[in-house]
């Protein structure tokens, strides 16, 4: 093939790769068509394809950085919010409660965190699941880079008493760990409600943060026992401070009875809405579920370490 | 994860069409909602972004009918392709029943076919389960461009590059003629079926 012909080929390929949408293939094959013109001797209007050549390597490069700066995520009509709802929400709780807000934390994992903070909003005054409710909204408001009304947020829960002094503090303790991990200083109001008492510590330099994330899994990789060398994810049913418990059904029962309290999990990773830290974990408790729904599956209890 | 419904004999499954970004995922869908009307169920989904990319998933819903004495559903899913929606692609590979894999066949994508199968692998693994084991399908999308003198892989070399070790039944296509989409489709129900046939005891 002379060069011409080879030419001629890169510029086919070029505008093919375009219209595949491959942008940087695209640029790239016309970059090479450009070097190329400037080794043949004669081209007809070689100025004017040397321009044309130039402003399609620019204009590609711009489709590419418009593509990459694209957001990753915007909200999106209530009738494919409502699906997102429906398809990914993969609770199997029968508690309303704790459906709710199983898909109202779908919605912000896809990113619709407007109408992920309004259907948390309507879940606050609900026992079972209020503090879990406020703190997600607070991590939407930060993904939203709303810090203000984070903040606004808080402090009208602290006004109105939302919540027990012991799970304000909290509240106010991931803000804050929010905050300073997207390294903004925001002016927090003092704690006013029964100062003394339950003075929540400040996560400062060199002390773990007492906050634990709400971890919605753990992937557990097994050393030993029937599961070996096997990732496993479970789901966190419930979660008090740095423990969570896991549901394993009936069928698992061998695995159930290698996962004796004291037994230490090497490799753990636990995942929240917001991230994935690794770690190690002991059993704290183990049951067997004797009523209910659940009857006949276990409840084990892992203490979250080294996080 | 397959909802079995014992009471109202109804199985309701999910395939996942995975690849690297503009492989042909939503080619694959659009296709398959044009030409299958009788089967599909309702509108397809689709979420795009710039330049048409997908943002976070297309959907669409078809019925197979009754196979075994069983109502079969089936939700057919494509996951975004570009590489920063990577946790977007993992939630939509949630509770996956069978995957088809669209591998781009032009020589330019070699690479990003290769890491799109690594990034299923991992997020497999990381839902405890195995690439080697899930019903799978590997399908060469774009066979058309090569007869325009574009340069695609041989399908040796991508048998030999993606399916040397995962040895699933394999596909050449060109989705946006629908060629090979229905054979492609058809033969990932069937391995599908026949594995939750398998694995739920399902039987007429």
């Amino acid at each position: 093939m002379d060069k011409k012909e080879t030419f001629e080929n890169l510029l086919k390929t070029a505008e093919l790769y375009r219209t595949q949408g491959l942008y940087r293939e695209a640029r790239e094959a016309y970059q090479s068509a450009l070097e190329l013109i400037n080794t043949l001797d004669q081209t007809e209007n070689r100025d004017t394809v040397l321009l044309d050549l130039e402003e399609k390597i620019k204009a590609l490069g711009a489709a590419e950085d418009h593509i990459e700066s694209a957001p990753s995520s915007h909200e999106l009509p209530d009738d494919v919010q409502n699906l997102i709802k429906n398809l990914f929400s993969f609770s199997e709780q029968k508690d309303p409660d704790t459906k709710a807000l199983s898909e109202a934390v779908t919605l912000a994992k896809f990113g619709q965190l407007e109408r992920a903070i309004e259907e948390l909003s309507g879940l606050l005054d609900k026992r079972s699941v209020g503090i879990v409710a406020a703190k997600n909204i607070i991590r939407c408001h930060v993904l939203l880079s709303a810090y203000d009304n984070a903040l606004d947020t808080y402090k009208q829960w602290e006004s109105e008493k939302k919540f027990s002094p012991k799970a304000l503090a909290g509240i106010r303790r991931l803000l804050e760990n929010l905050l300073i991990k997207k390294g903004v200083q925001a002016p927090f109001p003092k704690i006013t409600i029964e100062e003394g008492k339950e003075k929540p510590s400040r996560n400062t330099a060199g002390q773990k943060p007492e906050e634990m994330l709400d971890i919605g899994s753990v992937l557990v990789n097994f050393d030993q026992g029937p599961l070996k060398g096997k990732p496993v994810e479970f789901d966190v049913n419930f979660q008090t401070g740095n423990t969570v418990s896991l549901l394993i059904e009936s069928k698992e029962k061998k695995l159930f009875d290698t996962l004796d309290v004291g037994f230490r999990l090497k490799e753990v990773q636990y995942r929240s809405s917001v991230a994935i830290f690794r770690g190690t974990g002991v059993i704290s408790a183990k049951i067997m579920i004797h009523e209910g729904p659940k009857q006949g599956n276990y409840h084990v209890d892992i203490k979250v370490q080294d996080h | 994860m397959a909802i079995f419904n014992l009471k109202k004999r109804e199985i309701e499954c999910k395939l996942v069409f995975y690849g690297p970004g503009r492989c042909g995922k939503t080619t694959n869908l659009e296709y398959i909602f044009k030409t299958f009307k009788k089967q599909v169920s309702g509108e397809m989904v689709s979420i795009n972004t710039e330049g048409d990319r997908t943002l976070f998933f297309d959907f669409l819903p078809i019925g197979l009918g009754q196979i075994k004495g069983c109502d079969v559903k089936v939700q057919l899913y494509t996951v975004p392709g570009q590489v920063k929606y990577k946790s977007t692609r993992k939630l939509v590979l949630k509770g996956a029943d069978g995957i088809i894999f669209v591998a781009d066949s032009l020589e330019v994508r070699r690479e990003k076919n290769m890491l799109s199968l690594k990034d299923l692998h991992q997020n497999l693994k990381d839902y405890g389960l195995s690439i080697f084991k899930i019903p799978l399908i590997l399908q060469y999308n774009k066979r058309d461009l090569g007869e325009q003198g574009i340069p695609i892989m041989p399908v040796e070399q991508m048998e030999r590059e993606l399916n040397s070790q995962l040895k699933v039944p394999t596909f050449t296509a060109s989705a946006l003629s629908g060629d090979g989409v229905g054979k492609t489709l058809t033969e990932g129900l069937k391995l599908t079926l026949k594995h939750l046939q398998k694995k739920l005891q399902w039987a007429g």
